[in-house]
């Protein structure tokens, strides 16, 4: 395997709200190799934008990356200059929004703020604005020599996220950082993006970090996948085997509330039971305790660590699903409330 | 930007702005001829002297009468009439030189308005929360509780009593007695003028700045890796100034009916001051054609911010 590109280790971003300190991003490491597209999957607060965010030091106020090491070339992001990471923002790692609505300026053409991107690198700007027309090419915007000079509220939402993306290849980063860029697209639209992120992944040897709660994008697009849950990753591993043998129940309810074509008409569409913590006061122990239907007493108190559960397959969990399956007819479990699997409800612990 | 669509806009807009002017001056004159006293009262005539003078200005003849003559008068040359209290000077030429002298002024309120409010709301947003922010608050506080008339007595008070040298008492200062005139020490009566209305525009443009830096395309813009100079002017404040427009039009008006309080205090003889001294005489003439001045360049006001709104956000067009 090459080396990474880009290494993270133990990453922390807080917010300070007025009712405590929230700790979003709560000691995240992931490796992302050159070329390769990671997914990060997760619900809504779990971290996984702020994640994306802090890479590239764009948290909003108030939040802070508070510790940990983001390692790019040797060099760690979060000890640059507001100069120098602006240097690696946009050029070498780049990143693309979820609502291309909002995340364009109203008041500049589509084509101004692309060629904006170059220049800010150092691109002089007629060779800027030339490559803008070729860039919305390459993203597959037809009359692109007219888009150029449109703004973005005359482009229709799909092709308002293939500017966008067209921006983040710009300046041909090694990295693109793509944060839900399919979520607010409609579902023809999401699999053509999805489809170009694809090619352009593979014609341009950019590796792409997909940002989503949308396993189904994960599936279309990477090659592996990080599932975070409340700040923590709680599993790791290559999309097959994630999606073959999810080992942390929480991958595995995730998976398992897909809607399906071929269920029965009648059948309930299934979740996961419960809300996601409170970062405030996060759950002792393991964080997905509360709605674990695979508890065991050690998960109230004890924190699990990532470990390697198959080759390259790596989830914090005391139980695993292998054991779930084995022991707690996981598979047949229609009753996925708390401890049903295990039977463990030590109510007043909770 | 000038499209065809927006040419056709503006050529509405001054027909209606002809017809609203029309209408001012029509009120006007019905009403003025309403206040107790008259202006030939004042010279003390009696008798024939004072029946010529009555024929001559045509005011023997029945309103309704009076009120046609004016009114082809006005549409058909323009002609505003003849002063009552200065026989023989003609408004409409007097009117218009008035006008470029509070226009001076008013240009230069503008300026301060404009300026200073942006510069100071944009100074006061992105330093958020430091004692920056709270100074320019504060002041901006300050100075839009103060009227524009205290404002000046205590400008009057400081530059022109206490630092005497400074404006040499005199704020206007005429050329060749013609046309054109300049105004000395201008930025004084301009700053009392626009001061009140700057910090107006400076809590609009902090506030829209405030919510316009917390919006997704700031962050697109910083993770593009721009200069957060860049950022602030090109992508937060120009977004900014779509609310800070609107209140444009209102304000201007401001400066424009400021005017009349702020050219007495400082004895500018503008348009403003015409606007006072023709009422408390009773030349009728005169009121009308400076009211209808007003009318006309508060409508032009409206219409040049409304266009504005075309240059700033490409989302709008007539």
């Amino acid at each position: 395997m090459p080396a990474p590109i880009l290494q993270v280790r133990d990453l922390r971003t807080q917010f300070l709200t007025d009712g405590g300190v929230v700790t979003a991003v709560d000691g995240v490491s992931f490796d992302l190799f050159p070329g390769e597209s990671l997914g990060i999957v997760g619900e809504s607060g779990s971290g996984k934008s702020v994640t994306a965010l802090s890479l590239l030091r764009l948290v909003p106020d108030p939040g802070r990356v508070v510790g940990g090491k983001v390692l790019f070339r040797n060099q760690d992001l979060l000890q640059l200059s507001d100069d120098e990471i602006r240097q690696i923002r946009g050029r070498d790692i780049a990143m693309i929004f979820q609502d291309p609505q909002s995340s364009l300026n109203p008041v500049l053409t589509t084509g101004f703020q692309i060629a904006e991107a170059m220049q800010a690198h150092g691109k002089a700007k007629a060779e800027a604005n030339a490559r803008t027309v070729e860039l919305l090419k390459r993203v597959r915007i037809p009359a692109a020599e007219s888009r150029v000079k449109d703004f973005p509220h005359q482009l229709s939402g799909g092709m308002r996220q293939r500017a966008m993306i067209a921006m983040g290849l710009a300046n041909a980063p090694s990295i693109l950082i793509a944060d839900e860029p399919t979520t607010a697209l409609d579902v023809t639209v999401q699999a053509q993006i999805l489809e170009l992120l694809g090619d352009l992944n593979r014609e341009l040897g950019a590796a792409i970090v997909m940002i989503t709660h949308n396993m189904g994008v994960v599936a279309g697009l990477c090659s592996r996948v990080i599932v975070m849950y409340a700040g923590h990753i709680v599993e790791e591993g290559p999309v097959e085997e994630i999606f073959e043998r999810p080992q942390h129940p929480y991958t595995w309810s995730l998976l398992r509330s897909i809607p399906r074509v071929d269920a029965l008409r009648h059948e309930r569409l299934r979740s996961i039971e419960g809300i996601a913590p409170d970062l405030l006061r996060p759950p002792s122990g393991c964080r997905f305790h509360p709605r674990c239907p695979f508890r065991i007493e050690r998960c109230f108190t004890d924190e699990p660590t990532l470990e390697e559960v198959a080759t390259n397959q790596r989830a914090a969990c005391w139980v695993t699903m292998e054991r779930a399956r084995r022991e707690m007819h996981a598979d047949d479990l229609l009753d996925i409330r708390p401890g049903a699997g295990s039977g463990v409800h030590p109510g007043e612990q909770i | 930007m000038l499209t065809r669509g927006t040419l056709i806009y503006i050529g509405q807009r001054i027909v209606l702005i002809a017809f609203t002017v029309l209408a001012v001056s029509s009120i006007v004159f019905l009403g003025i001829h309403r206040l107790p006293g008259d202006a030939l009262f004042s010279e003390h005539l009696h008798g024939q002297q004072y029946e010529l003078l009555l024929h001559h200005y045509h005011l023997d003849e029945p309103l309704w009468i009076q009120y046609r003559d004016y009114l082809t008068g006005v549409v058909t040359r323009g002609d505003l009439g003849e002063s009552l209290v200065n026989k023989g000077v003609q408004i409409t030429p007097l009117v218009l030189r008035e006008l470029t002298i509070s226009a001076e002024v008013g240009a230069f309120a503008l300026i301060f308005t404009i300026g200073l409010g942006l510069v100071l709301g944009v100074v006061a947003a992105v330093r958020q929360n430091t004692w920056v922010d709270y100074v320019l608050t504060t002041t901006s506080v300050i100075g839009y509780s103060m009227p524009n008339f205290v404002i000046a007595t205590f400008l009057l008070l400081v530059f022109a009593v206490w630092l005497g040298n400074q404006t040499d008492g005199a704020f206007y200062y005429q050329i060749g007695g013609g046309w054109t005139g300049s105004i000395g020490q201008i930025w004084l009566p301009a700053f009392a003028l626009g001061f009140p209305y700057a910090s107006i525009v400076a809590r609009l443009t902090r506030a829209s700045m405030l919510e316009v830096i917390r919006q997704d395309y700031i962050r697109t813009a910083r993770a593009k890796g721009l200069k957060e100079t860049v950022i602030m002017v090109r992508h937060a404040l120009r977004n900014a100034l779509i609310p800070v427009t609107t209140i444009l039009g209102p304000l201007v008006i401001g400066i424009i009916t400021g005017s009349v309080i702020i050219e007495n205090i400082f004895g500018i003889p503008g348009l403003g001051k015409e606007f006072a001294q023709s009422i408390l005489n009773r030349d009728y003439a005169i009121v009308i054609g400076v009211f209808t001045m007003y009318a006309a360049m508060v409508g032009v006001a409206n219409l040049g911010v409304d266009l504005l709104y075309v240059l700033i956000d490409p989302r709008i067009r007539y």
